[in-house]
């Protein structure tokens, strides 16, 4: 692929105290694109999304958005440049109605919602039926799709999806699946931390497989489904 | 919000010391008040923001004293030491709050109860400055400037009304500005820290200074109550504001209700009332009495007394 990387990690190491969660990771995403973070728990997946939305620093190596450096920037500023963050176990404010929480997630910008709200309302048509009420009292589908709606608020270039199928009933899962391919189609990039290894490798058009904190496989989503390794770890063949 | 009980609570306020003519009746009005300021105050980080403070009379103490000496030592006039109080106040706090803010849950309950104690023993062992466990007495009464170039005083004694609604205004000056900010994009954010901290970070707001603005803010008030206090009693000593004070305030806050829109009122209103004819009543009795009550109320009311209300009425807290 030609042109710049959308959000480039240039062998970044990460320590939580003592522990190394991220050693020498290097990826890409590319405008347009899905690109799966697979591997086990402890792999390292979600420490990658909160070192780029600023959550997390890294010790050494360097996180580009656009060509720009985004260590130390904090994350109002990084979501502010585009970048929002659904966190994973469908956090939500569970005293705030769907409506606020939407609301919350546009907190970096002023301005008319409107437009923003219709275009959630679109994606998930029960949010809108709900949103006068308290999102505590939602189901959890209906959470995580307040949650995804709400990272969606503050008009990202890029997405940092974190394990959006975690325990969702298989229905649901496919529904959260769609929506993120259609979001995609509509020009959002997704960057998505996936332990359901047959659900991101049918939304994603690329992956990397982390172990221990470093990437020891990457690929297309479909170099990545024939890999040996990738099949026997995680898709149980 | 309720506005007709709102109405109703400020027609109330604005009566109670025509209809209440005793001194000892004038008295706990004025107080009552203070308490209001006091609990508006605590009630934007408790209620609002989930920040609980067991510290918060430390800081209406560091009001009290620096309005007294300010005016004793000094010779500076009521209405300039009122304000100095309270940004003495949100000094301190600005340099608890900095750090302290920065940490979560108990570790900010535990640093507000320690710098409770701190200020206590300053204010006892700084026998120089604040006469220490002696007590700081003969303090003047609040003064206003009159364009004829005579003071007029307030309050005495025996005549308190003036100074009740001196307190009053502050009172609802305090009760507004709360509310505004409940209504405000800083209240949302400060709704997020209450809820989860973590997720509005991750939503791009700048929690720190939101934190930091409402602590500042919160401490200010609590030294505009400590002048009106210092000037009210006339004499003032270390233990009126120790961590028993703060805890006062804090389950006063509670059984109000937190971050409900009249509990800072209710909660005062209903103690000071409450504990005052418990204590006139039968003291040893209306003790015992006035803990049972805490604990059921804590126990069976998590959002006070307005909660309970709220709840029947099938309304939910800011």
């Amino acid at each position: 692929m030609g042109g710049e990387a959308l959000l480039e990690l240039d062998r970044v190491t990460v320590f939580y105290g003592r522990v190394r969660a991220l050693q020498e990771v290097s990826l890409q995403v590319w405008p347009g694109e899905v690109v799966a973070l697979l591997g086990s728990n402890g792999a390292g997946k979600s420490t990658a999304l909160r070192l780029v939305s600023g959550l997390v620093a890294p010790a050494a190596g360097r996180v580009r958005f656009r060509e720009r450096d985004l260590v130390g920037l904090g994350p109002a500023s990084i979501v502010r440049l585009g970048i929002a963050h659904c966190p994973e176990g469908r956090k939500v404010f569970p005293e705030m109605t769907v409506r606020e929480n939407l609301e919350m997630g546009a907190y970096t910008r002023r301005g008319s919602l409107e437009a923003d709200l219709e275009r959630v309302w679109a994606l998930f048509p029960v949010l809108r039926q709900r949103q006068h009420q308290l999102a505590g009292s939602l189901s959890g589908g209906e959470q995580q799709m307040l949650a995804i709606g709400r990272a969606l608020m503050a008009r990202p270039a890029l997405l940092l999806l974190d394990e959006p199928s975690m325990g969702l009933a298989p229905a649901v899962v496919q529904e959260v699946a769609r929506a993120i391919r259609s979001l995609n189609a509509s020009g959002t990039t997704v960057l998505l931390v996936e332990q359901n290894v047959h659900v991101a490798l049918r939304i994603a058009h690329r992956g990397y497989v982390l172990e221990n904190g470093r990437v020891v496989v990457s690929g297309t989503a479909e170099e990545l489904s024939r890999d040996d390794r990738v099949r026997r770890a995680y898709l149980g063949a | 919000m309720p506005g007709a009980w709102v109405g109703l609570a400020l027609l109330g306020a604005l009566v109670a010391p025509v209809l209440l003519r005793s001194p000892s009746h004038q008295n706990l009005l004025v107080l009552t008040a203070i308490n209001v300021i006091l609990v508006a105050s605590l009630d934007m980080l408790i209620g609002l923001s989930g920040l609980v403070s067991l510290g918060h009379a430390a800081f209406w103490g560091i009001g009290a004293y620096t309005s007294a000496l300010l005016v004793m030592r000094a010779g500076v006039p009521f209405l300039v030491a009122l304000p100095a109080a309270g940004l003495a106040a949100a000094a301190a706090g600005l340099v608890i709050g900095y750090p302290s803010l920065r940490l979560r849950g108990h570790y900010f309950v535990l640093v507000t109860f320690i710098f409770g104690i701190i200020v206590t023993l300053l204010l006892t062992s700084w026998v120089e400055l604040t006469r220490g466990p002696m007590g700081l007495p003969g303090i003047p009464f609040a003064t206003l400037p009159w364009v004829g170039g005579t003071e007029v005083v307030l309050n005495t004694f025996q005549d308190k009304v003036r100074y009740y609604y001196l307190v009053l205004v502050v009172a609802l000056l305090t009760l507004w500005v709360r509310s505004r900010i409940m209504g405000s994009r800083m209240g949302r954010a400060l709704v997020a820290v209450r809820e989860d901290e973590d997720l509005g970070q991750t939503l791009g707001v700048d929690t720190h200074r939101y934190k930091m603005g409402v602590f500042v803010l919160s401490t200010a008030q609590a030294g505009l109550a400590g002048s009106l206090y210092a000037h009210y009693s006339t004499f003032l000593a270390p233990e009126t504001f120790d961590y028993v004070a703060s805890f006062d305030l804090f389950v006063m806050n509670l059984v109000g209700g937190a971050g409900t829109p009249l509990g800072p009122v209710v909660g005062p209103v209903l103690l000071t009332a409450v504990r005052d004819a418990l204590r006139s009543t039968h003291p040893v009795l209306g003790a015992v009495l006035f803990g049972v009550f805490l604990i059921l109320s804590i126990q069976f009311l998590p959002r006070g007394v307005v909660g309970v209300w709220d709840h029947l009425r099938g309304r939910r807290r800011w």
